[in-house]
């Protein structure tokens, strides 16, 4: 089973949720408020599986996903 | 820690970019950046991007790194004409919104897909005039609620991508931001197998402020309304009015090889210069 993490730029994120709408595993979550831009980030919760939608649809650049392909 | 792959084509100094939270623009970028990285171009070197005025104009002017000319509003194709003419060796792109690209510089786009000049124009339609505060535009669907159509816009939307598939242009296509592969493909072909030629690029994107938030919607719900309402064109053209209405078609609308501008005017140039 490989083994996917998920990291989120805090620099760029702007909390739209789109990643968190996308995942089809719910696999993220917002968690608090980041004091140095105002926008809520998102942190993995969850298992995942790779597909690497949020990668794709983040419109800032801030998600990425490392893992074996 | 591991970056996203779209970064080595961004100038890291001018982000966060200044669209809205959630704006599919962003996404466009992913899927250009992506092509650029699956077609194995490193650097931007041979490459300009000219836009106009407009929220999708922004997207080449600070944030990519490369050469890029901000010009007047709906003149982003004119001086991309002059671009190329110049240096045919340059790949010139031209991103811009419905409201640059098919309203004001609606005859620009015309005579550049009838004249098969050698560009790639990739249109953001966001149903709106984004920038000034969501008014109606040509592209603005019948029926919809904005500042100037408070009671629902009784003009029905022009169809783009139709219209400049019927000129000389080479490849003519549309996606919906929802289809991330399809318009990945989509820009990769217009910049490897259809390398010469008029080629446009139709990019369906409702404005996040302006149209996604005024029906109540987060991006992400109407990202996954958007998988939905967009079909196939085979499928759009075997589907009743009623429901035509209801979907938009993406796809391939054209796709051809024939010799650009740039090669029909050489040709020219030699024979009045008398060189055979």
């Amino acid at each position: 089973m490989a083994h996917y993490k998920v990291f989120i730029n805090k620099k760029l994120c702007k909390g739209c949720g789109i990643c968190i709408e996308i995942c089809p595993r719910n696999a993220l979550r917002f968690n608090g408020i980041n004091p140095e831009t105002g926008y809520r980030n998102p942190e993995q919760v969850g298992e995942c599986i790779g597909c690497r939608q949020c990668m794709w649809y983040c419109p800032d650049q801030a998600v990425v996903v490392v893992g074996e392909q | 820690m591991a970056e996203h792959f779209g970064l080595k084509y961004l100038r890291r100094e001018v982000l966060p970019t200044a669209f809205c939270p959630g704006c599919y623009n962003g996404i466009l970028m992913n899927a250009l950046f992506q092509a650029f990285m699956e077609l194995g171009i490193e650097d931007l070197k041979r490459f300009v991007f000219v836009s106009g005025i407009g929220c999708s104009s922004w997207i080449p002017s600070p944030f990519i790194r490369a050469d890029s000319l901000h010009t007047l509003h709906g003149r982003a194709i004119p001086v991309a004409t002059g671009v190329k003419l110049a240096n045919p060796e340059l790949n010139v792109i031209v991103i811009g919104g419905d409201g640059d690209l098919a309203s004001i510089g609606g005859n620009h786009l015309l005579h550049a897909a009838r004249r098969n000049m050698d560009l790639l124009v990739i249109m953001i339609n966001n149903q709106v005039y984004g920038m000034t505060r969501g008014q109606a535009a040509p592209t603005t669907p019948h029926g919809m609620i904005t500042p100037t159509t408070p009671y629902g816009n009784p003009e029905r939307p022009m169809d783009v991508a139709s219209i400049i598939a019927g000129t000389n242009a080479n490849y003519v296509a549309r996606w919906c931001i929802s289809q991330y592969i399809p318009l990945k493909n989509s820009i990769k072909d217009a910049l490897s197998r259809y390398s010469r030629g008029f080629r446009f690029i139709e990019v369906y994107a409702p404005c996040v402020t302006y149209v996604v938030r005024r029906e109540g919607k987060t991006p992400g719900e109407k990202l996954k309304e958007l998988m939905k309402k967009c079909v196939r064109i085979e499928t759009w053209r075997r589907m009743s009015p009623e429901e035509r209405e209801k979907h938009v078609a993406t796809g391939v609308f054209k796709a051809e090889d024939k010799p650009g501008f740039i090669e029909t005017y050489k040709k020219y140039i030699a024979q009045a210069l008398g060189e055979k």
